[in-house]
This record gives structure tokens, sequence and C-alpha cells, in this order.
């Protein structure tokens, strides 16, 4: 028993890496239900609700995986906690590249009801048809011609040819194990026309188009 | 010495395999294998009676008025007699007729226009839908934890009180696959313990020429999609998959229902709007619409004289499964809901 108790801290030794993600507009922390300025329509709007999926994170060095995390992870604004996502590995883990999923896989799609992250409890499954809302973003600007001025993107489908898992791909080179992830989710809002596209809320061609801007939006802090 | 060891471990082996046969689904051997992945989620007796007292609870409506069962009725071999168009809360009418819940194990979609993937997620539509249950399932999952019945049989069925989304849905798959018919007089013929009549025997053979490439035998459904041919209701504009899938391809086709228990599974089609079995076979014979997605099978028009749909009638009455109808362990479970309720609940 003591032997074991001596030679256990010995086998823990582990590795972590972590994301932390920081929603950004115009480089100004996102806080939900909060006003900021809108320069392209110079008015403001607001972001209430923005809540994605982080799948299959990978950690590469000189293009060969070192070390990947397989779980479905919820970020979701309002719960700061889930901002944060570190991957626990059995060693320690030195990497010049990560890459992740926005999104959850078509298998998962396929296979039921899954539980965690994924239960069907935490309002990114669609009831209708089957399958997971891999980004819902939702807000107001006066631009938006819908009820109350909101608008409401919730990006999913796994099913080609409205198929919207994209990957995110990003060199880092400092080697730190804690990699700060800004969105700058003024270039998916600025890119949009409110007046005409406030509300994507089911799988189809324009959840692909919206979907494709996502990888963009993801970048490591300087 | 190793000879009574090996016996001792067959005799185990034995042992093991007799005691997991009693959760497996029983089906009858000329049907094929199921389509669910029991072994990834076998059967149990406490997942079905959670299921079961799931599928029986109104405590799934926004207003806990209404349960699976107030559509799908065991006495209409879970369908909803008499309403074209499913029935909500509050009086509110659906747009589709609801189908009737039989052999799940075999199907590989769900609703008629295939929108649902799975049988394990199946049960949000309607529990989310604001004209069926109106209900959010993480408030159903709240409400459960508040009564005194439910922690319990969560806890036997998943080995602990902690109530989710993902527990509650695949409760409700065990209890809905349990749901097997295959105790119809066909079933009987099959199994050599019965004779059809020379009219059933007539009927099955005019069935087996002009209806089972769909309507596939033993399930009476091959579970596809196809266009058959009705005019669309101008009312309701229902163009079926094609919804979901977005191709013009797939304009009005909708699943092709089994026909097991069509005795009581009336009205038919997906918007109920035939009544009877003869205005359904009449369709078949004098009522197709011709159209870019009508199904290949339904491009030579089916002839039968008057004579011969009285005799395929009489076929489609031997799937009528009273077995299926009336047995208690499909109904209302009073023996769960009962204890609890005696303490007022």
């Amino acid at each position: 028993m003591l032997l074991f108790g001596v030679a256990a801290p010995v086998c823990a030794q582990q590795g972590t890496a972590t994301l932390q993600f920081r929603p950004l507009y115009n480089a100004q922390q996102v806080v939900p239900g909060k006003k900021v300025f809108n320069p392209k329509t110079n008015d403001s709007l607001r972001i209430d609700v923005l809540r994605f999926y982080i799948s299959d994170i990978c950690f590469y060095k000189h293009d060969s995986l070192v070390a990947s995390d397989s779980l479905h992870h919820l970020v979701d604004m309002e719960h700061p906690g889930s901002l944060r996502i570190a991957c626990a590995f059995s060693k320690p883990v030195i990497y010049d590249q990560v890459k992740f999923n926005i999104g959850v896989d078509s298998l998962t799609n396929v296979s039921g009801v899954s539980g965690g992250d994924l239960d069907p409890t935490k309002g990114m499954y669609w009831a209708w048809q089957s399958g997971y809302i891999n980004f819902k973003l939702e807000g107001y600007s006066p631009q938006c011609k819908t009820r109350h001025q909101k608008f409401q993107y919730h990006i999913g489908g796994y099913m080609a040819p409205f198929a919207t898992l994209q990957q995110v791909g990003l060199p880092c080179s400092n080697g730190k194990n804690e990699l700060q992830l800004e969105i700058n989710l003024d270039a998916f809002l600025n890119a949009l026309d409110f007046s005409t596209c406030s509300e994507v809320m089911s799988p189809g061609e324009q959840a692909v188009k919206l979907s494709r801007q996502l990888s963009s939006l993801f970048r490591i802090a300087k | 010495m190793k000879r009574p060891v090996i016996f001792l471990l067959f005799a185990l082996l034995l042992f093991t395999a007799f005691r997991s046969a009693e959760n497996v689904l029983q089906y009858p051997d000329y049907f094929p294998k199921p389509v669910y992945n029991f072994s990834k989620k076998p059967l149990t007796q406490a997942g079905v009676n959670l299921g079961r007292a799931l599928f029986y609870d109104p405590v799934l409506s926004a207003d806990n008025t209404i349960s699976c069962a107030s559509c799908h009725s065991p006495y209409n071999a879970f369908a909803h007699i008499d309403h074209d168009l499913s029935h909500g809360i509050r009086d509110q009418i659906g747009t589709r007729n609801a189908p009737a819940l039989v052999n799940l194990a075999w199907q590989k979609s769900f609703m008629w226009d295939g929108a649902v993937n799975h049988l394990d997620v199946q049960a949000l539509a309607p529990i989310t839908h604001p004209k069926e249950m109106a209900e959010d399932i993480a408030h159903v999952a709240q409400k459960l934890r508040n009564t005194a019945l439910y922690p319990a049989l969560f806890q036997k069925a998943f080995g602990d009180t902690s109530i989710t989304g993902e527990r509650m849905l695949l409760a409700l798959s065990q209890f809905q696959l349990t749901l097997v018919s295959c105790h119809s007089k066909y079933d009987s013929v099959m199994q050599h313990k019965a004779t059809f009549t020379a009219q059933e025997q007539h009927g099955y053979t005019l069935f087996r020429k002009n209806c089972s490439s769909c309507h596939r035998e033993p399930l009476f459904s091959t579970y596809e999609f196809r266009n058959n041919g009705l005019p669309v209701d101008s009312t309701l504009n229902d163009f079926g998959k094609m919804k979901i899938t977005k191709k013009t391809g797939d304009s009005l086709l909708f699943k092709i229902p089994s026909l097991r228990n069509i005795e009581f599974t009336y009205p038919y089609m997906h918007d109920g709007r035939f009544h009877r079995i003869n205005e359904v076979i009449n369709h078949y014979t004098s009522g197709i619409v011709k159209s870019k997605t009508l199904a290949a099978e339904l491009q030579t028009p089916i002839v039968l004289t008057a004579d011969e749909k009285v005799d395929l009638v009489a076929f489609l009455l031997t799937l009528s499964d009273r077995h299926f109808v009336f047995t208690p362990e499909f109904g209302y479970p009073t023996s769960i809901f009962s204890p609890v309720n005696k303490k007022g609940r």
C-alpha cells in the first residue's frame, strides 16, 4: 500500500493543453445583453447568446499528431467556465499547431441520443429534424426586420450537400500549454445584411454559407 | 482436473446466455434482424418500466394534459383513432396523422418525411412541437425531478437518480422497442399454427401481386419513401420528404406505413384523408394522380374487381393483432403509478 502511495504521483504526471475562448466584437469583450457600437451601420447591436460545440481537438508537432481529445465540448458565453477547455493527457504535450472542429460530427448526429454536453436539454438539438446545432448566435440590431428586431443564427446540418461542420487549424509556435483564442464576431456579423438575413434556423444553403465563415473567426491572441 | 473446470465454465456461459436472453427483444424467426443496435443499448426491465411510465404520463406536455398515449393509444394499436391530424394541447391540430407505433426496432428513420434519424431522438419532436406537447425537454427533466415517482425509477433503470434528457429518451425508446406486433392470424399462418380461409388466401395472392413490393412482408413495409399518387391537399400543401432534403425528386414522398393492425389504425395516409380500408384500395385502383415523382411501382394501374377488393380486405384483416392491442404489459402502467398515487402524487 505504501509503495503504491509513493509511486502514484510519478504515474500521475500528466500533460494538459488548455483552450481559452474570448468572444470579441471590434476587439471588445462581448458581454451578453450589453449593447455595442456597430460602425458598419452607425448604430448599436447586442449579442445575447453565443453557444457552440468544439470537438475533435488535435495537437500537432511538425505536422504529426501528438495528442487528441475526441470529446464534444459545449462552449456557452453565459457560462464563463465553459469558455475554457482543458484537455488532459497522460504525458506532457508539445505542439506547434492545433486543429479542432466547430460543431458535431456526422457519426454522432446519426447515433441517437447522447449525454453530457450533447444532452438534448442543452438547447442545441433540433427536435423537428434530427441533428445538432453546431453554432448558435442570437442578438439584436435595429437593422433587423424581424419581431423585436432580433437576429437568430442557428447553424447546423450534417447531411450533404448541407453539411456545416467546420475545421479550424491554427499554428501556435510559442509552445504554451494554454492557448488564448479570440472569436472575432464582428467579422461574422459585419459580413451579414441584417435586413435580409436575420434568421437562419434550419439546415440548407444559407446555413452552409454562414458556416463557411466560422473558421476564420478564430484567432490566437497576440 | 481440467474437465470439471471446463464443464463449470461452460455451465456458467450457458447460464449467462440464458440470463441475458430474458431481456432480449422477442420476435419470430421470419422477421429480419432489427435495425436498432441492442448490443450498445440492451433492453432492461427497469428501463422498459421507466419508458412505459413516461409514455403514459402527461407530465411530458406543457400543461400536463396529454401523454404520448393520447395520440398513440394502445387500443388503436398505438395510432390515434378518428383524428386525421395530430391533436395537441389546448385542442391544437397539427399537420400530420399520428402514425401507429409498431415494430419500431426495424425502422431506420421516423416521421412521415424521415425527419428523425434515430428512435432515441424521435420523442423530442412531439414533446417540443408547439401544436403537440409544446414542452421543453429541459423543463420536463425539471418536472420529473420534482416528483415522488421518477427519481426512484431512474435509479432502477440507470443506477442513480440523475434525470437527464438522454436518459429520458433512452427509456422512452426501451418501452417503444418492446411494441412488437407478431401475433396476428398472418403470423399464426406463417408459424403453421393456422390456415387462411379460401377468401383470405385469395386476398393474400392479390396482395403479393399488387402491394407487397412496398408493403413488404413480414413487417408490411420496406420503410422507404414513395409518392403514392395522392392529390395534394391545398389546405396543407405538404410535400413530404422534400422539406427535409430540399431535393425536388423527393417532392410528395412519404414513408410507406406498415399494414399491420390496419383494422385498428384508421384514418389512413399522412394526412388521415381516408377513413376506410376500401377508400385506400379505391385510391390505388382509380385515384392515382400522375406526377414526376410517382412511385415506379404505381406507374401501371392496379386492377381489382369488386370481389377481389373484398378478398384483399379479408387478407388485410388477418394482420390484426389482438394480443398487441390488449396485452397488459403495453397498457397503462397502473402498477407503476398506483403506489405513489395512494400517497397523493
